[in-house]
């Protein structure tokens, strides 16, 4: 919630003036109030809760116009169509960087999807946080605690076709193919009558490695049938909410988890066991809205660690990458609320926020001294909006500055309805953003970071990082007709300069006796670091939307991908070509749902795409028979979710298919080939 | 002569159109539907495999009991099967036995009744085929894989809240070699009006 208040023109100059030192707040997310922006969706409630997800990195696969690539198979590495790097992750206003050093946020986001009130997704440059986050952003909404003492917990469990069952003690047997979870959450909470509550969760989850291409590159740290674990994260989280003791409200967050993972590291070509840890606590509320100035505020520290754990699964080959990292960033952020400004009656009121804000990164590896272990970024940002029954324009800006190179952007957007039945949205980005402060592997390894490294591989690093710019443009029309029909057109285009991008090549080293046939191998890397990438991407979707009969709701998109590389002769256009080729360039999407009250529903997802092209796999691919792919055809995806609600809403069980068709799916190269699927999901709350 | 396998292909192709047919054909929701939850049908009989598929030339099958529940759905009737049935492997072509629980949710139809209270049945079936190996074999004792299938059949009143089902069920086992299990199947039903506390543990 945010507060609003009109003021005096004399107060709102002071107000600006105050701000004018303070610097500025971030604008809210155009869906706040329900209505989606272009580039932009919200899910919530029954939607989220019928679409038979299990984990919240499943939401990129759910939601519309994100591309989800994974290694392992579980945990995923999302992008929005058209841009190049993940999306900045946020759950109950706290945000999830990368890290450590540059390592991928999700597989240790320690919220569960039944925490999640509401997804909001982001698929242009976005101010949030305080920062601008130039990929998009996925902000998760959590529920609030119900009153009194409530408990809740949930289980899943999955299991893929293709184990050798009965067939495993004659000439057919193959690898097994294990389950896929258990996954585990609970979660108590206590709130008081006057807002103050408390929250405890944890959850825990685990997966097998029993994909043919990782086993071969593992056998060397394999001692069991199942290999080391894929994933097995444990992580609890506090949340105290104060509306009560102290003047304002406040909200303190401490969460911790720890995997244990085979993260493939691009510079070795194989994975490596080991485990990451992250623990956090965050402070964010707002100080006492009985001032001139509310203010809102946010400080937060994490440490996270990365660390090679060979011994614990028992490797038989010597010498292994061994590695030690650890991550520490302090985040603090101070702002107004949002200000409504009146020159007068009757006019149009302007909403201002503004606020500073900024981030301290101190990165370390033992055994090695990184040539600058500090990254600081200081910003400041303002947000206008007028918020009219038309035209509805908001402009953001906000300069930073990291580590000495000047960043920043300009987002504006507007929306207005013609007549009641229509709209069209417009939303324009400008972003620089310095190197340093995306977080990357790359940045660190070009600091001195000891990153695993097969002795064949040639990794070949710039000698300073440029600020990449980019340049967005989305716009919407959707308009609704008699029968309940809403129809949706959506089209965008990117345009980059000056982007870090790797042109890379892997080559193929065999395996040379696997316990399984056919044999695998691991990758040769060589990649080399471009600065200069630049092109343009552009998408247009369509979009049809209809309830008929009563109960049964259709809706129908398809998207459209193309890019463009400038032309350059050193590598730049290889690269951004690389990063861009592997988008399909058609994708559709029909889902029907069908609920029977609010009970008992039904949802089949049939999506269809076109081929990814991975150019980088290419020699690995013709060297390594079924191990690589450089191409992932096209293919048909059927998806089925059972839901029923029980025992007056207490329980609610869900029964879901993936990839109904049978149809071998893989999302990277070398990662696994994914097979249908089913999962049990069992959730309860008192 | 037809060759057995394409007999039973022929018979599955049958079973499928006659299960479909009646799925499709079955006013939904029927004037007569009972209240979702109302009542609850136990049953519990026995099958003969006719096929196993790609099992046969590795396993022997035994006969197989079973048991089942349904209630009233929405729409149809839904609820759960539970089976058991040994598989002994056949000398050095698979050296171990096992026993297999295939345990599957189903949702179905049961138009009529029609003359003589004769009511046929349809249903389709998702579950899992849960295996207990007599060695440790590999190192695991315990395996489980996806069930689908599909069953057509009959009842008749045997007088008061009983009934005899007979049918023909068809099960697709989706491991890494897929096999197909052919059934007959007979069995007796009883009706209970559910109790309360059922009702509101399924509503």
């Amino acid at each position: 919630m945010t507060t609003t208040r009109p003021l005096s023109l004399r107060r709102a100059l002071t107000a600006a003036g105050a701000a004018a030192l303070l610097m500025l707040t971030p604008p809210a997310l155009a869906q706040e109030r329900g209505e989606a922006a272009p580039a932009a969706q919200r899910l919530a409630g029954k939607p989220l809760a019928r679409a038979g997800l299990t984990r919240v990195s499943d939401l990129f696969w759910l939601l519309n116009g994100w591309e989800t690539t994974s290694l392992d198979g579980y945990a995923p590495r999302p992008s929005a169509v058209g841009m190049p790097g993940t999306p900045l992750v946020m759950a109950d206003g706290q945000p999830f960087d990368v890290g450590p050093l540059g390592q991928p946020t999700l597989a240790t986001l320690p919220v569960h999807l039944q925490q999640v009130r509401a997804a909001e997704a982001s698929r242009a440059p976005q101010l949030v946080a305080g920062r601008l986050a130039p990929d998009g952003a996925l902000r998760l909404r959590l529920r609030p605690p119900p009153p009194g003492l409530a408990a809740e917990g949930a289980f899943s469990l999955g299991n893929e076709v293709g184990d050798p069952g009965p067939f495993r003690t004659t000439e057919r047997e193959v690898l097994n193919v294990d389950r896929i979870g258990p996954q585990y959450f609970a979660e108590a909470s206590l709130r008081g009558p006057q807002g103050a509550s408390a929250e405890l969760s944890l959850q825990a989850l685990r997966h097998y490695t029993t994909d043919r291409p990782i086993r071969a590159r593992t056998e060397n740290v394999q001692d069991t049938l199942d290999g080391p674990p894929l994933q097995q994260l444990i992580a609890p989280r506090v949340s105290l909410r104060d509306g009560a003791l102290l003047p304002g409200t406040h909200r303190l967050t401490v969460d911790y988890a720890t995997l244990r993972a085979l993260p493939l590291f691009e510079t070795l070509g194989y994975e490596v066991p080991a485990r990451r840890r992250r623990a956090s606590a965050s402070v964010r509320g707002r100080l006492p809205p009985d001032r001139v100035l509310p203010l809102n505020y946010r400080l937060s520290y994490r440490h996270a660690t990365l660390r090679s754990a060979p011994t614990r699964f028992g490797a038989r080959a010597a010498p292994f990458p061994s590695f030690d990292w650890a991550e520490d960033r302090l985040s603090a952020q101070l702002g107004t609320g949002r200000l409504s400004l009146r020159s007068g009656p009757g006019d149009v009121p302007v909403e201002v926020r503004a606020g500073l804000s900024g981030d301290y990164v101190h990165g370390q590896a033992r055994g090695a001294s990184l040539d600058d272990p500090d990254v600081l970024t200081a910003r400041a940002y303002t947000a206008f909006s007028v918020p009219g029954p038309g035209l509805r324009p908001r402009l953001a800006l906000l300069v930073s500055q990291t580590n000495g190179q000047f960043g920043g952007g300009t987002l504006f957007s507007a929306r207005y309805a013609p007549e009641e039945r229509a709209q069209v949205g417009l939303r324009l980005g400008y972003v620089r953003r310095p190197y340093a402060a995306e977080g990357r592997q790359w940045y660190w390894l070009a600091q001195g970071l000891p990153v695993p490294q097969a002795p064949e591989a040639r990794v070949t690093l710039p000698a300073s990082f440029a600020a990449s710019e980019r340049f967005t443009a989305d716009v919407r029309l959707s308009r609704s007709f008699t029968g309940g029909l809403r129809l949706t057109l959506e089209g965008g285009a990117r345009h980059f300069q000056s982007m870090t991008l790797p042109d890379a090549r892997y080559g193929f080293a065999p395996v040379r006796s696997p316990v399984y046939p056919p044999p695998g191998g691991r990758l040769v890397p060589n990649i080399h670091l471009h600065t200069g990438a630049a092109g343009q991407t552009f998408y247009a979707a369509a979009e049809g939307a209809s309830t008929f009969p009563e109960g049964l709701a259709h809706q129908l998109r398809y998207r459209i991908f193309a890019h463009r590389a400038v032309n350059s002769e050193d590598g730049n256009q290889r690269a951004f070509d690389q990063r861009f080729r592997r988008v399909p360039r058609h994708w559709g999407r029909y889902t029907a749902r069908l609920a029977v009250g609010d009970r008992f529903s039904v949802e089949a997802r049939l999506t269809a795409r076109s081929a990814e092209r991975w150019p980088a796999y290419r020699r690995a691919a013709e060297a390594g028979g079924n191990a690589y792919r450089h191409r992932l055809p096209a293919h048909l995806r059927l998806d089925l979710a059972v839901t029923k609600r029980l025992w007056r809403d207490h329980l609610r069980a869900r029964l879901a298919l993936r990839n109904l068709l049978d149809a071998p799916l893989r999302s990277h190269p070398a990662g696994p080939v994914r097979r249908l699927a089913i999962f049990l999901s069992l959730e309860a709350q008192f | 002569m037809l060759p057995r396998s394409s007999l039973l292909r022929t018979a599955g192709r049958l079973l499928a159109l006659g299960a479909g047919l009646t799925l499709a054909g079955s006013p939904s929701p029927a004037p007569a539907q009972p209240v979702p939850f109302s009542e609850v049908a136990l049953q519990a009989g026995g099958n003969a495999l006719l096929d196993a598929g790609a099992l046969e030339p590795f396993y022997h099958a035994s006969p197989g009991v079973e048991a089942a529940a349904s209630t009233p759905f929405y729409a149809g009737v839904a609820g759960l099967d539970v089976g058991l049935r040994r598989f002994e492997g056949r000398g050095t072509r698979a050296r171990e036995n096992l026993w297999a629980v295939p345990v599957a949710v189903h949702w179905g139809v049961r138009p009529g009744p029609g003359p003589g209270g004769l009511r046929l049945e349809a249903s389709l079936h998702l579950g899992t085929f849960l295996m207990r190996f007599s060695k440790g074999g590999a190192g695991l004792r315990n395996e489980n894989e996806l069930l689908m299938g599909t069953e057509a059949g009959l009842s008749l009143p045997l007088g008061g809240r009983w009934r005899l089902a007979l049918g023909a069920r068809y099960e697709h086992v989706f491991t890494s070699t897929a096999f197909s299990l052919w059934k007959v199947r007979a069995g007796v039903r009883r009706r209970f009006d559910a109790p309360r506390w059922l009702q509101t543990l399924l509503q």
